[in-house]
């Protein structure tokens, strides 16, 4: 019984001790000088029952930000942005853009709302997400991401058209 | 016994490869063969337009929605997929709200000139040419007589919808000014487009429309 007693107090203080050295480190931010990046533009035309069109012209924009570190690359987060314009009577067109996902099956689901600036002289509304999940691959992958989208138009036909804005992750 | 098998094992493959790519072409034809049929339709319309007057569906208090703009939206809705009965209830739904919405853009000051309307459809010409799908557009206007018959009947629709259009837009700039929500972002698309859904039913209950016998 003392024997269990002092393993279970061994474990207990080893478990704060780990916590307490987490808590009291330092938190480190990698400077992210290395991005790669894509765009895609898309222009679609909606039938509506009036007889003329509903339209959308979108600017997509993916980000890959990454630290080299020897011969890999430690990707420490993607940002993707839409911009776009829109023309339209009863049903307005809209941007939905998706997860990032990697050829490797690697998919980055938790996105957070960043801030963008986009001229409003071109463009009416623009928004941007950030995921900051690490991933390291070798700097000669062959892994590709990709970003999907969709530009929609409730009511109209076609109801949806899908785009996607792709990225080689080689940096080598 | 094995030939047999080779020659089922053969068919099987024959008929797979057909599906694989026949069925995009199909999907392809789909949208193509609605954009034709689309602008049959129109041109009917189009040709009515030039020479009857419309009967009356029915009348506002300030709206008027006639037979031919419920029997086309009707047609497009049976065209999407829909069955006669709803595609006529969507059908009349979607013409009170238009018509409630270029009354109240007009109320509003949003009048256009026939030279604003021009210089849209001149606009228009270079998105559709630009379009990542302008052969859907193509298909539509083939079905008229000529590109100039297309561009004269998109002159009627725009007439009504280029009033309605900066209504809307004025409507978005508003709500923005009214809401913490980032505009475009899917909250506020969400948010503006819930409040403007509500908006034109309230438009099509205070047009009070009764049905002409």
């Amino acid at each position: 019984m003392y024997k269990v007693n002092k393993i279970i107090a061994l474990c207990l203080t080893t478990i704060m001790a780990l916590g307490a050295t987490a808590a009291l480190s330092p938190t480190a931010y990698a400077y992210e000088n290395n991005n790669i990046s894509n765009t895609t533009t898309k222009k679609q035309l909606f039938a509506v029952p009036e007889g003329g069109w509903s339209t959308i012209t979108a600017k997509v924009d993916y980000i890959e930000y990454y630290v080299p570190s020897g011969s890999n690359n430690k990707f420490t987060s993607r940002v993707s942005m839409a911009v776009y314009k829109t023309a339209a009577a009863t049903s307005t067109p809209y941007v939905t853009v998706g997860n990032v996902k990697h050829s490797n099956d690697k998919a980055f689901k938790k996105w957070s709302e960043i801030s963008i600036i986009f001229d409003s002289s071109k463009w009416d509304s623009g928004f941007g997400k950030e995921n900051t999940d690490s991933v390291t691959y070798s700097a000669t992958t062959n892994v590709t991401g990709k970003l999907a989208f969709l530009v929609s138009c409730d009511g109209a036909i076609p109801a949806t058209s899908a785009g996607s804005v792709d990225l080689n992750l080689k940096t080598k | 016994m094995g030939k047999k098998i080779k020659f089922i094992l053969s068919g099987f493959v024959i008929v797979s490869l057909l599906i694989i790519f026949a069925l995009p072409v199909f999907a392809e034809n789909g949208l193509g063969s609605f954009m034709s049929d689309w602008g049959k339709v129109l041109k009917e319309y189009a040709i009515n337009k030039d020479n009857t007057s419309s009967d009356l569906f029915a009348k506002g208090n300030t709206a008027t929605i006639t037979n031919e703009e419920v029997k086309q939206a009707t047609d497009f809705y049976i065209l999407s997929g829909m069955n006669n009965e709803e595609a006529k209830i969507q059908a009349i739904n979607y013409v009170k709200e238009r018509e409630a919405l270029y009354e109240m853009a007009i109320r509003n000051g949003y009048v256009v000139t026939d030279d604003e309307v021009l210089d849209y459809l001149n606009q228009l010409k270079e998105t559709i040419n630009t379009a990542d799908n302008k052969e859907d557009a193509y298909a539509v206007m083939k079905s008229f007589d000529s590109e100039q018959d297309y561009w004269d009947y998109e002159f009627t629709v725009y007439q009504k919808n280029l009033p309605i259009q900066k209504y809307v837009e004025s409507l978005q700039d508003q709500y923005e000014s009214k809401t913490t929500l980032k505009r475009g972002t899917t909250e506020f698309l969400n948010d503006f487009n819930s409040y403007f859904n509500n908006y034109k039913k309230s438009l099509v209950e205070a047009e009070n429309y009764q049905i002409v016998e």
